[in-house]
């Protein structure tokens, strides 16, 4: 059996493109199969719910079929797949302009820090950091906090472990911004999961 | 320079150190969570595989 690298590889040629334009239905086959669990993934990973996952995930494929014969091949499927899965979500949530306003976790974190630079409240042992049963809750809601673009930022990389040109080309930002995303959704998702008390001895 | 100061304080200072573990165990969590969530519905993503290669049969 094909590893997903090589699977993926294949995705690349000229000749399964050429299949896909024609709508030939092996590659179709193929390519749902490779993606779809995938793009629901991703879709949970941003914070939709079952329901609105599935409707999304639809919604791409349907918009991939319909635009597939003006594909050229110049991105990966795969980047193309998440590039018009961003869309659909951001077209979902109607926040695209939130991207770019400032984000009060920074002030937060400001405010860990002395005049000197030194931590005030030094952070807990990670291993106490996270106990509890209702752990998997309430990073669920923590979740919920974060922008789409950073949630979309935070599922491709620690989730979908895709790597920064990637994720650049699906969001549509530079190396600078998909950094500034990276670092509040993860420290917004901190300060929340703390936030909430879950977190022993200090 | 301060970037050199920085790196340098980030790889000596504890509570940083701490932090950055943190935040791994976040990102891991979170990733335990979903997987949980993606086990659960195995069968809505077969159901969306299967409506959209039938779709796509029927709109040629």
């Amino acid at each position: 059996m094909a590893s997903l690298e090589q699977t993926e590889s294949t995705f690349r040629s000229d000749e399964f493109l050429k299949k896909l334009r024609a709508r030939d239905h092996s590659a179709i086959s193929e390519l749902v199969h490779c993606y779809t669990r995938q793009l629901f993934r991703a879709s949970m990973g941003m914070g939709f719910d079952k329901n609105a996952a599935n409707e999304l995930t639809q919604s791409v494929w349907a918009t991939f079929f319909e635009a597939v014969s003006k594909f050229e091949g110049r991105a990966h499927v795969r980047t193309f797949l998440f590039r018009i899965l961003y869309n659909k979500a951001s077209e979902m949530r109607r926040d695209r302009n939130r991207f770019d306003s400032p984000d009060p976790v920074e002030e937060v974190l400001e405010k860990r820090f002395s005049a000197a630079g030194h931590w005030i409240k030094p952070p807990a042992d990670p291993e106490g950091f996270l106990t509890g049963s209702e752990l998997l809750g309430t990073i669920e809601k923590c979740m919920e906090r974060l922008t789409d673009s950073q949630k979309m930022a935070f599922s491709l990389r620690e989730i979908e472990e895709k790597d920064t040109p990637e994720i650049c080309k699906i969001l549509g930002v530079s190396v600078t911004n998909l950094g500034v995303l990276l670092y509040r959704a993860r420290n917004r998702l901190r300060e929340c999961v703390e936030g909430k008390g879950i977190r022993q001895g200090e | 320079m301060r970037r050199a100061e920085l790196r340098l304080h980030l790889m000596m200072c504890e509570h940083c150190g701490r932090y950055k573990s943190q935040l791994q165990t976040l990102a891991r969590a979170a990733v335990r969570l979903l997987d949980r969530r993606i086990q659960e519905s195995e069968d809505d993503i077969k159901k969306i595989e299967e409506e959209v290669i039938d779709r796509t049969k029927k709109t040629g």
